[in-house]
């Protein structure tokens, strides 16, 4: 129990750490929002009022406070005109689109990842080895601004399979995870690959060799099951780089997640929105650390044992 | 292993739900943001303004010529400078078929000057001081002070009276009713709205429903259009990819006049800046025609006052500034402004030159910087951040900067350029456009004249004074008007690339074949 409270009260301290950095970085930027706003040719007099309607002389803490009062009972809104969206409300269209961007994206990096580590490992040194390898440094090293279009270019022009972008089929899924699952599962096929290697020195692979056991039983079972642990952690911090890639990659599909949401607000200067967006994204990174704590257990009993 | 060989068979079904064949009953334009309302009273963004203006017309609007046209009214006239008489066509009915009278007029304007409603643009039309309805189809506009741009400002959309009221803006955000060629049909997310032909339009019907689509990516949006998901682009693309859309045999590229217009500002507070000849051989360095040949690719002309030739009020007569190296070179050193080793790598002296980080930006003042080498003028261009680059400007800390007015729409934007009281200072809280920091007297009356006149004779020939008194002393030089640019499938006519960005011309767009 006291585990769970502990756990409750480290999320509630980076949320509220994220947001007030996150404000404090708005109020820094140089420029006045206003301008950006209303644009150059608004008169005193309506400046004048929407800087009373977004409270901007008043102190940043008490812009926090009204912040926070009205984030709490969920009746936050938007803070450019004409104020009338509900951030939690457009939060939470946005939420399972990236949700499940993430997801598919995770699978697919697992499904591209999981053969080419144990291939690799299986030879080191060996030309599919080689090949991973090569596929590992091209997947981390192409920003996704560019592999999506070339994706789209593909798959959606000169194959004409799928939609360019956008969400109204299924179909427009398929791109936009595959340009967020590669580069992950470059990362992860490398991972796999050296901690299935680690664990194939161990003693109790050489064991399952002298029992006789067939290769890939031994490879598959003992070796992988042991390796995991590492990908495991990996994969934690990894979904939190997801979401940040998620940012770039739903803007180049047009795809309706958090990601544009962010990009919209603060094209808007929608402060409140901007905020509400970054507290959703913090929550999810610390949601998804604690269900790695989970699955640690789930994958070595001697964390169990330890509780 | 088998886990991949069982997901392949659903991959391949996702792949092939997908077809290409475009939606032929409707038009499919592409925008870069979401409009963030329809309600014209609240809307900010350039183009929450277009579409609303599809759906809720105002009583005018504005032609290509910049010029106030009637839409709603049949026509206007100024009563006196401060009087203004505007009557309805006949017969208008809002699209949900109720009659739209001179009370419907009425309501909305009282409407925007409610502080209950809270429009962003309620001190703009402060000005107006009551409005009469002597009748169903007439309403008399009275105004605090003479402003002869009112009929631009009457371009404000007109809703229906039982609407007006601050329990209804939701509804008119997503959902207005209006008179314009069309009505809202579906707007559920933000990435795609559906327009549908509105029957009671007094134009007449468009012939297709109309789709409007976010894309929010240039590249993207360039790559639906290839796809044929989207026929129409209006302003959506940046120079650099006009060649390669040139080469795209089903879509057709046309560029026409735009309103908006790059300047280079001198700060007139600055000891060599403030000498007219440092400001005429910077101008007559410059070869502005190379820059609008290959930097836009064509899509920009040389300007030569801050209005478009095209513009009502363009004056024709102002000086132009083509490039003559030689005399610039002859003005510096009659000036005693040597340059110490004739073309060689010395220079005579060296200015600062603010420009925002935005890359082509940054590359047009690289461009501008090397001209001006030619000269032996030394240029250090410095990029900067947006806010901090406009900080600077405005409070006079800069030698050289560019920026771009858009739109350029009624000439009364030159008062916001170059009036001394338009200066930006502390007591203005940094507002105004003249950051060159520019006084003179005689502009300052002739833009009184020109804002207090209601007969546009009177108000061109004001303008036509302030354009030739500035391009002769040059607190400025306009450098290109960027034009519109308009990427359409082959297969759609009748749409015309608006200086403005409008979008109207799309309710009179059919498809061929």
């Amino acid at each position: 129990m006291s585990e769970i409270l502990r756990k409750a009260f480290g999320t509630l301290v980076a949320a509220l750490g994220a947001v007030i950095l996150v404000s404090v970085f708005l109020d820094f930027i140089p420029g006045d929002p206003i301008d950006a706003i209303l644009g150059e040719q608004a008169r005193e007099t309506d400046r004048a009022s929407l800087r009373a309607a977004l409270h901007l002389d008043e102190p940043l803490a008490a812009r926090l406070w009204y912040f926070a009062r009205d984030a709490a009972t969920l009746e936050l809104r938007s803070s450019v005109p004409p104020f009338q969206d509900r951030v939690f409300v457009r939060i939470g269209e946005a939420l399972p689109n990236t949700a499940l961007l993430a997801c598919v994206s995770l699978l697919v990096a697992l499904l591209i990842a999981f053969p080419l580590g144990v291939l690799g490992a299986s030879r080191p040194g060996g030309r599919v080895d080689a090949a991973a390898s090569g596929f590992a440094v091209l997947g981390v090293a192409l920003p996704r601004i560019w592999l999506g279009p070339l994706l789209i270019l593909v798959f959606a022009i000169w194959l004409d399979w799928l939609p360019v972008s956008g969400l109204e089929e299924p179909a427009g899924l398929v791109l936009p995870a595959l340009t967020l699952g590669t580069a992950l599962a470059a990362f992860l096929a490398r991972m796999i690959r050296a901690s299935v290697l680690d664990a194939v020195g161990e003693d109790y692979v050489r064991t399952a060799r002298a029992k006789g056991l067939p290769g890939h039983v031994v490879l598959l079972k003992h070796a992988l099951r042991n390796a995991m642990l590492p990908v495991l952690t990996v994969l934690g911090l990894q979904l939190g780089a997801l979401l940040g890639g998620a940012v770039v990659t739903e803007k180049v599909f047009n795809y309706p997640g958090m990601g544009t949401l962010l990009l919209q607000a603060i094209d808007r200067r929608d402060y409140n929105m901007v905020r509400a967006c970054v507290l959703t994204f913090t929550l999810a990174y610390v949601l998804v650390n604690l269900l790695t704590d989970l699955a640690y257990a789930v994958a070595d009993p001697r964390v169990r044992a330890k509780r | 292993m088998t886990r991949l060989l069982l997901l392949a068979p659903l991959l391949l079904a996702l792949c092939a739900c997908s077809r290409s064949e475009r939606p032929a009953d409707r038009l499919v334009v592409a925008i870069e943001s979401p409009p963030e309302t329809l309600d014209r009273r609240m809307a900010l963004g350039a183009n929450a303004m277009r579409v609303a203006q599809l759906v809720t017309p105002g009583l005018t609007r504005v032609d290509e010529a910049g010029r106030a046209v009637p839409d709603l009214a049949a026509s206007f006239e100024a009563i006196d400078d401060r009087t203004w008489r505007f009557v309805l066509r006949e017969g208008l009915r809002f699209s949900d078929g109720s009659a739209l009278t001179s009370a419907d007029v009425a309501a909305t304007w009282r409407s925007v000057l409610d502080p209950a409603i809270g429009s962003p643009h309620r001190g703009g039309y402060g000005y107006v001081e009551s409005i009469e309805t002597p009748d169903d189809r007439t309403v008399i506009f009275h105004l605090a002070l003479p402003f002869g741009a009112f009929p631009v400002d009457a371009s404000l959309a007109i809703l229906p009276a039982e609407l007006v009221g601050p329990e209804h803006l939701e509804t008119l955000r997503r959902r207005p009713v209006g008179a314009g060629p069309y009505v809202v049909e579906r707007w559920d997310r933000d990435e795609q709205l559906l327009l549908a032909p509105n029957p009671r339009y007094h134009g007449g019907a468009p012939a297709l429903p109309l789709e409007i689509r976010t894309v929010r990516d240039e590249t993207t949006r360039v790559l639906e259009l290839r796809k044929g998901r989207v026929d129409v682009l209006l302003n959506a693309v940046s120079a650099a990819l006009l060649p390669a859309l040139r080469a795209e045999e089903h879509l057709a590229v046309t560029v026409g006049p735009g309103a908006g217009v790059s300047y280079l500002m001198f700060n007139l507070e600055d000891p060599l800046l403030a000498r007219r000849e440092v400001r005429e051989a910077i101008a007559l360095s410059l070869d502005r025609e190379a820059i609008a040949r290959h930097k836009f690719k064509g899509a920009a002309r040389v300007a030569d006052t801050l209005l478009r030739p095209e513009h009502w009020a363009f004056a024709p007569d102002a000086k132009k500034w083509p490039r003559d190296l030689e005399r610039a070179k002859a003005l510096l050193d009659a000036a005693g402004l040597v340059d110490p080793d004739g073309d060689g790598p010395q220079v005579r002296f060296r200015l600062g030159f603010k420009t925002s980080t935005d890359r082509f930006r940054r590359s047009v003042a690289l461009v501008i910087a090397a001209q001006l080498a030619e000269a032996g003028i030394g240029v250090d261009v410095s990029p900067l951040e947006w806010g901090t680059f406009m900080g600077d400007v405005k409070r006079g800390n800069f030698q050289l900067a560019t920026l771009k007015v858009t739109p350029v729409i009624d000439p009364d934007l030159f008062r916001l350029a170059f009036h001394s009281a338009s200066i930006p200072s502390e007591e203005t809280a940094w507002g105004g456009m003249n950051r060159m920091r520019y006084r003179n007297a005689a502009v300052d009356a002739a833009l009184e004249r020109g804002r207090s006149a209601a007969d546009p004779e009177v108000r061109r020939a004001a303008y036509a004074e302030v354009q030739r008194i500035v391009a002769a002393e040059l607190p400025a030089l306009p450098l290109v008007h960027e034009d519109a640019v308009g990427i359409v499938a082959r297969d759609v006519e009748g749409v015309r690339v608006d200086p403005q960005g409008s979008l109207q011309s799309l309710a009179g767009a059919r498809r061929i074949r």
